[in-house]
C-alpha cells in the first residue's frame, strides 16, 4: 500500500533583535490558519518560539541585530508540527540546561530563567543539535502533535 | 502595523492604590516598560498595585519576569501586585506555571474590591 505523507514547509527569517519577536508571532499565527488548531494552541507555541528566539537573542547573540535567526515550520499529516529555528550563535543546549523547577520560582520569585522551564513544559519533542563549528551553526528543533 | 503601540501602560496614580492598565504585547521588547512603570511606583512610596490585564493579547515569561522582580521588596513594603481581568488564555498560563499561588487574581475590578 501506498503511503502519502502530506508535508506542507514555510519559513522566515529575522534579524537577532527582540522588535522581530511580534513579526514571528505573526508570521505564526498566520501559518496556524491553515491549521486545525485552537487559538490557545496558537499561543503556547509561539510562547515557546518566542522563549526559545528572545534566548538566542539576549545570551547567543548577546544582543547583536546583525545576526539572524531562521524558523523553518512544517506541518505533516495535518497533526504533527515541527519546528526548526536555526541559528549562529554560541551553543547553547536548553535540553542539557539544568533548570531549577518552576516550585522554586514560587517560593524564592526571581526575573530570569523562566524560560526554558516553560519551554519544556509546552512542547511534545526537542532536539538540539549543533551542525558544524566554523563557521558555528546550531539548530534547535521541537515539536508539537495535535489530535 | 507601524504607528500601532504594540505595548502600552495607563497609569493610575491618583488613588492609594495605583492601577497599572497593560494594553497589547507583553514580551522579551516590551517588559522593559512595564519594569519602568512599576519602578515610578515604587519611587512614588506606593507598594500597592493592581495590574489590569483586561487588553493584554500576549505575555511571555519576560513579562512575568518583571512581576517576580519586583514582588519580594513590595511585599517586604507591606504592598502586593495584585491581577485583574486576565483573558482565559493567559489565567491558564499563570496556573500551569503555578503564578496563581504567588499573586492574587480577580477576575475584574468588582471582585478585587469585595476582597479588600
Amino acid at each position: 500500500m501506498d503511503i502519502k505523507v502530506k508535508s506542507h514547509i514555510e519559513s522566515i527569517e529575522i534579524a537577532s533583535d527582540t522588535k522581530e519577536l511580534i513579526r514571528l508571532r505573526d508570521f505564526f499565527s498566520n501559518f496556524a490558519k491553515k491549521l486545525k488548531i485552537s487559538e490557545e494552541m496558537v499561543f503556547h507555541i509561539n510562547l515557546a518560539i518566542d522563549e526559545i528566539c528572545s534566548n538566542l537573542i539576549k545570551h547567543s547573540y548577546k544582543d547583536d541585530s546583525t545576526k539572524r535567526i531562521l524558523v523553518e515550520f512544517e506541518i505533516i499529516n495535518n497533526n504533527l508540527l515541527k519546528i526548526k529555528i536555526y541559528d549562529e550563535g554560541e551553543p547553547f543546549n536548553p535540553i542539557k540546561f539544568n533548570t531549577p523547577d518552576l516550585h522554586n520560582h514560587i517560593t524564592h520569585p526571581h526575573k530570569g530563567g523562566l524560560g526554558i522551564p516553560l519551554v519544556k513544559l509546552l512542547v511534545n519533542k526537542m532536539t538540539y543539535t549543533i551542525l558544524s563549528q566554523n563557521p558555528q551553526r546550531n539548530l534547535l528543533e521541537i515539536e508539537f502533535i495535535f489530535n | 502595523m507601524d504607528g500601532i503601540p504594540k505595548f502600552q501602560i495607563l497609569k493610575d496614580f491618583s488613588e492609594e492604590q495605583v492601577f497599572l492598565n497593560i494594553i497589547g504585547y507583553l514580551d522579551a521588547h516590551t517588559a522593559p516598560e512595564l519594569e519602568l512603570a512599576l519602578k515610578e511606583s515604587m519611587e512614588k512610596g506606593k507598594y500597592n498595585i493592581v495590574v489590569d490585564f483586561e487588553k493584554l493579547d500576549y505575555i511571555s515569561s519576560a513579562g512575568f519576569g518583571v512581576f517576580m522582580e519586583f514582588i519580594e521588596e513590595i511585599r517586604q513594603k507591606n504592598g502586593d501586585i495584585k491581577m485583574i481581568a486576565m483573558n482565559s488564555k493567559i489565567r491558564h498560563l499563570f496556573n500551569i506555571l503555578g503564578f496563581d499561588v504567588l499573586f492574587e487574581i480577580y477576575n475584574d475590578k468588582n471582585q478585587l474590591l469585595g476582597n479588600n
